[in-house]
């Protein structure tokens, strides 16, 4: 029976993790899932752990973790620079080769998670990369977070919103947008990847390209929303599990 | 600080993680109950943002994952309120082992339900913090309500539009399916007279409450309206209400949840701790 671990790793101890060990058959193939940032992380908090838990009952290592400046980790978000989020991921790669013992790794990674986890696919190799609602350039994020939180404070009225700051009701610091708005743009995959698109997102310029595999599911996430919602798009969660059977 | 994991419970099935000072000094320790569906984090990380700041005041918090919630698997076999209170009970031993005498409860939305549910059926509950908790709509709610639409002239011709159109809403099967709001069919009120009834009790028996009331709900809409309707004599001086006609109702900005935060804070120290009936 597969378990479920909580544990802090990284430098200083400082990321949060939940490992999913494999079941009784384990593939000896290890899964890290990359969420996505900011609030819509805490709203697909519920479905990567169904994808985590039905991963690890068919025989995989599952690791999630929490970014810097979210969730339990424990670095503050004001603090937080990109570089952060690039090792982040890194780290959580390395740590899951670890404790898991596995021959192989995979990444399932989430809206910005894409873009971030584009480095880690360069430094090692990954059996397969399965994307949900992927970003794959950071300015254009940032223009929306910056819309979103703009609206959000019309809205809300008499909320005092630092819009250089702000995004998605959590307080980066200004060099944390400086540092989206100079991300460079050319990182690409370079090999095979599979992408699960909802109605959020398109991806027509790519449908052709042999490298890319996109699933439309349709449904709508509302990502880069000031929205509570928790989403539980089982049409997601299936088609996503269906890339590793 | 310590912040760590937990598995609690002797079936090590329920998840709650632990914000606490390295030495506690009061006899409080706080237990964060799920907002929703929502995991212990919270809305926009309000329940970090409130556990970081009690350990700054010496008191223990853990933020915890209710049975079928966040990272805790559901309890089978167990009722709903059996359900939650069997989880209170595994969160209660784990705050006494750090020297908790008294519990304060911390919901927001159905959080709070939890909370009133648990300290009606468990002394150990000294005190509750309620956000957007029970209230219902009196006579002065909707004078409240209606008498800025009266004079809207926009509002009228909005419901005259809808009187001489027949409009059905669109209904998206994937959408209702696929997103789950945090308000939807968690918040099962009893009775009215129930609910008041509970109310009542808590406070006579000397359960302070600070209940905090938002914009963000279509239920309350001026401050004391709980008080009225529970109408408690004895024990009215042991709830406190306040009413942010700013906030929405998951604090979803830092301000508004810096706010919330420094208030909530503050209560306790001064009610509970110091025991002062001095406005925090």
């Amino acid at each position: 029976m597969s378990t479920q671990e909580p544990f802090f790793f990284g430098p200083q101890g400082s990321i949060f993790g939940v490992y999913h060990s494999a079941n009784a058959t384990p593939k000896r193939h290890a899964i890290l899932i990359a969420g996505p940032l900011l609030n819509d992380n805490i709203r697909s908090h519920f479905a990567l752990r169904q994808i985590a838990l039905k991963l690890s009952a068919t025989g995989y290592d599952v690791l999630r973790f929490d970014y810097a400046g979210s969730g339990n980790s424990l670095q503050p978000l004001d603090t937080v620079r990109l570089v952060d989020w690039v090792n982040n991921i890194e780290h959580a790669a390395q740590e899951l080769k670890e404790i898991s013992g596995a021959r192989s790794l995979s990444i399932i990674a989430v809206r910005f998670s894409a873009c971030l986890s584009v480095q880690l696919s360069q430094s090692i190799t990954l059996d397969k990369i399965v994307l949900w609602d992927p970003l794959f350039e950071s300015t254009g994020w940032l223009s929306k977070l910056r819309e979103t939180q703009r609206a959000a404070t019309q809205k809300l009225g008499g909320s005092e919103i630092n819009l250089d700051r702000e995004f998605l009701g959590q307080l980066t610091n200004a060099s944390l947008a400086q540092d989206l708005a100079e991300m460079p743009e050319d990182g690409t995959f370079s090999q095979k990847i599979c992408i699960v698109a909802t109605d959020d997102c398109t991806y027509a310029s790519q449908e052709d390209s042999l490298s890319i595999t996109i699933h439309r599911v349709p449904i709508r996430c509302n990502w880069e929303d000031m929205n509570s919602e928790v989403l539980y798009p089982h049409q997601v969660i299936e088609s996503i599990c269906r890339e590793f059977k | 600080m310590i912040q760590r994991p937990l598995i609690l419970g002797d079936k090590r099935q329920l998840f709650g993680f632990l914000t606490s000072p390295q030495t506690c000094s009061t006899e409080y320790g706080v237990l964060i109950l799920n907002a929703g569906l929502l995991h212990h984090i919270g809305p926009f990380g309000l329940h970090v943002d409130l556990a970081n700041k009690f350990a700054t005041i010496g008191i223990p918090t853990i933020r915890l994952d209710q049975s079928g919630k966040g990272e805790s698997p559901k309890r089978h076999g167990f009722s709903r309120s059996d359900s939650i209170i069997a989880d209170y009970d595994d969160a209660h031993e784990a705050l006494q082992q750090l020297g908790a005498k008294k519990i304060v409860l911390l919901g927001l939305c159905s959080g709070a339900d939890d909370a009133t549910l648990i300290a009606s059926q468990r002394s150990s509950v000294g005190a509750l913090v309620l956000l957007d908790g029970y209230a219902r709509r009196n006579f002065r709610y909707y004078i409240n309500y209606y008498k800025p639409r009266i004079w809207s002239f926009r509002r009228w011709r909005r419901f005259a539009k809808k009187l001489l159109q027949q409009v059905s809403p669109p209904f998206n099967d994937d959408l209702l399916s696929d997103t789950i709001p945090i308000t939807i069919s968690l918040r099962e009120w009893p009775e009215d007279a129930e609910m008041i009834e509970r109310y009542r009790n808590l406070l006579a028996n000397g359960t302070r409450i600070l209940s905090i009331f938002t914009a963000g709900q279509n239920y309350y809409n001026y401050a004391n309206q709980l008080a009225e309707i529970i109408s408690a004599p004895e024990g009215r001086k042991n709830l406190e209400e306040v009413y942010l006609a700013h906030a929405d109702h998951t604090y979803s900005t830092c301000s508004n949840r810096k706010r919330l935060v420094e208030y909530v804070s503050n209560w306790l120290q001064n009610r509970l701790i110091r025991n002062s009936d001095l406005i925090p």
